[in-house]
């Protein structure tokens, strides 16, 4: 089936199955592999990816749902011109990832949260990464990403 | 370190590998293996003390998982001593909700309520 | 993991989704949130032919006063429920405990009438709806009918909605009065090992647990004994009363009976009993 749907601002529309999920369509048909699959049984968090703005998690999502959605992955974060989205900018200052495979996930997740809740405490941090697992960093540093993330203007605007 | 607490936490309290009796595994995906989350972690304060080894000529070695034989020990050391008024001298790890609940009841005297949960 | 292949229809109406359940009987099966079915079925533990997509119907996702009760549409997703101010002034415990369900992500996507449909004994929703003395609003080929929580909730993943039948509607009465809700998970996004929520009524205290037995229960016993004057204490000895909870490896029976009246008691204690 035809599925159409706005992936970083731009329109997409490709053929696929029926029981496609968001993600192998994002992956696979539209060649976005920033989001990664990290369990498949909607526990990890590596997939999330913004459905209209909120966080999802995209493995278990089937891209017909998101038909006609607009979907922000971890490449739609960063300007045009190349500087990092806040949430990004602050995970390289603190030093919020070590392998990497949960980042992608965790930004989104973030980016939402602080969408929902700009000024977050570390409690609220930590409750709200609840859905997102990483097994290197201990979160420590995850957290403290959110909470400059969160102070930073442009995120205010 | 800061990951290595983590997981020694997490073997302290929650992650395990089970099967069951004819050998299947029980915690074959994230859903079951309690792989631990932010929520249930601190931060970390760390601090550093320097002592150069002096069989290599960096003087470094690797420290990453320096956090994990500490961590679980510390955390398991905790359970056992939050529960030890009760007479209980030994959990088995992780000390989880029910294997704490199984040890209090083995350690009552004349209550076996608990000897037939896992 | 994806999967098995299905056709999917996405409804355009109510009348739309009755009409194409009518039309392939059993071999079709409702989307809404899917954050249970579709995880089902990656597991091949679920493997509908076709699905019908109701996730757009937003005319049936809102939080509504109405004189005697709070009205809540079907599609209204966990994480809009925990937010609507209608459902905080009105309905806190169903607020609160819409935004204790999984985590965000979970929370984005699935939907009251998605938990209830489901049966699953492990939710929390059904509790507090069994709490509150809820009604279910369901629509089919002959129309609306209305049925009570606790007729619902039939057998292990089995509701007494025919294969034709939309839920639309959720009804619980106004309860801006005290409630407790008490959840043992080993990590916060786990489902319970055990549940239990109590809720002032107006004829009483409510008391519904999770987890405790095939479907999801309300905790007669325990209600019964408070009205007669009980304490929280001694009330919540009757919590493992008429339950038949699983054993796996997080709990066995007794454990689980031993939790459900520790968490009772906590609930009742919220409430003032
Ligand atoms: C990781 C994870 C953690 C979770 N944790 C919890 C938790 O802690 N507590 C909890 O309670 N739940 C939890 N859930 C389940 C979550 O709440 C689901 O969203 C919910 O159970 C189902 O809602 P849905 O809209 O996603 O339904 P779907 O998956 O779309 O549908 C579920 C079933 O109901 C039927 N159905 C759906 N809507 C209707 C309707 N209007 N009329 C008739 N039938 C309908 C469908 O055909 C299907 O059989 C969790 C889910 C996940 C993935
Ligand atoms: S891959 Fe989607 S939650 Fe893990
Ligand atoms: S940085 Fe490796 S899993 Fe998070």
């Amino acid at each position: 089936m035809k599925v159409d749907m706005t992936v970083n601002g731009t329109p997409e529309s490709h053929d696929v199955a029926a029981r496609t999920l968001l993600v192998d369509y994002l992956r696979d048909a539209v060649g976005l592999t920033g989001t990664n699959i990290g369990c498949d049984t909607t526990s990890c968090g590596a997939c999330t990816v913004l459905l209209n703005g909120e966080s999802v998690k995209s493995c278990t999502v089937l891209a017909a749902q998101a038909a006609g959605d607009d979907i922000t992955t971890i490449e739609g974060m960063a300007h045009e011109d190349g500087t990092l989205h806040p949430v990004q900018a602050a995970f390289q200052e603190c030093h919020g990832l070590q392998c990497g495979y949960c980042t992608p996930g965790m930004v989104m997740a973030i980016t939402s949260l602080l969408k929902e809740n700009p000024e977050p405490t570390e409690e609220d941090v930590r409750v709200g990464l609840e859905g997102n697992l990483c097994r290197c960093t201990g979160y420590h540093n995850i957290v403290a990403s959110a909470l400059v993330a969160s102070r930073s203007p442009e995120m205010h605007r | 370190m800061h990951g290595g607490i983590a997981q020694g936490v997490a073997q302290a309290l929650m992650e395990e590998v089970v099967y069951d009796l004819d050998g299947n595994p029980l915690t074959s995906t994230f859903a079951d293996y309690s792989f631990i989350s932010a929520t249930e972690l601190p931060s970390f304060e760390t601090r550093f003390t320097e002592t150069p080894t002096p069989i290599n000529a960096l003087g470094a070695k690797g420290i990453g998982e320096s956090g994990t034989i500490g961590s679980a020990p510390a955390l398991h050391n905790a359970v056992c001593d939050a529960v030890a008024h009760l007479g209980v001298r030994h959990v088995d790890m992780p000390t989880t909700p029910i294997r704490v609940w199984n040890a209090i009841n083995e350690a009552a005297p004349g209550n076996d309520a608990g000897k037939k949960g896992r | 993991m994806i999967p098995a292949s299905f056709d999917y229809v996405r409804a355009g109406s109510v009348d739309e989704a009755i009409g194409l359940l009518s039309e392939h009987g059993e071999d079709a099966k409702l989307l809404a949130g899917g954050h249970s079915l579709l995880p089902l079925m990656k597991l091949r533990l679920a493997q509908p032919a076709m699905l019908i997509d109701i996730g757009r119907l937003r005319e049936l996702s809102y939080v509504k006063e109405e004189k005697e009760y709070v009205a809540v549409g079907a599609l209204t997703r966990h994480h809009d429920i925990a937010q609507s101010p209608v459902a905080l002034a009105s309905a806190p415990v169903l607020a609160h405990v819409a935004g204790q369900i999984g985590d965000p992500q979970v929370r984005h996507r699935g939907t009251i009438g998605g938990s209830i449909s489901h049966g699953d004994p492990a939710s929390d929703l059904p509790a507090v709806l069994l709490a509150l003395g809820g009604t279910l609003v369901v629509q089919g080929p002959n129309g609306r009918r209305e049925i009570d929580a606790k007729d619902f909730f039939l057998s292990f993943f089995e509701v007494a909605l025919t294969p034709e039948e939309v839920l639309v509607e959720v009804r619980v009465p106004r309860s801006s009065g005290q409630w407790g809700f008490e959840k043992l998970t080993k990590r916060a996004q786990d489902w319970a090992i055990v549940g239990a929520v109590a809720v002032k009524t107006s004829d009483g205290v409510g008391v519904g647990l999770i987890n405790m037995g095939p479907v999801p229960l309300r905790a007669s016993a325990v209600e019964a004994a408070v009205t007669s004057g009980a304490k929280a204490i001694d009330a919540a000895q009757l919590a493992g009363e008429g339950t038949d909870p699983a054993a796996d490896f997080n709990g066995s029976v007794a454990y689980r009976q031993h939790v459900a009246k520790v968490l009772v008691r906590r609930a009742l204690e919220k409430v003032g009993v």
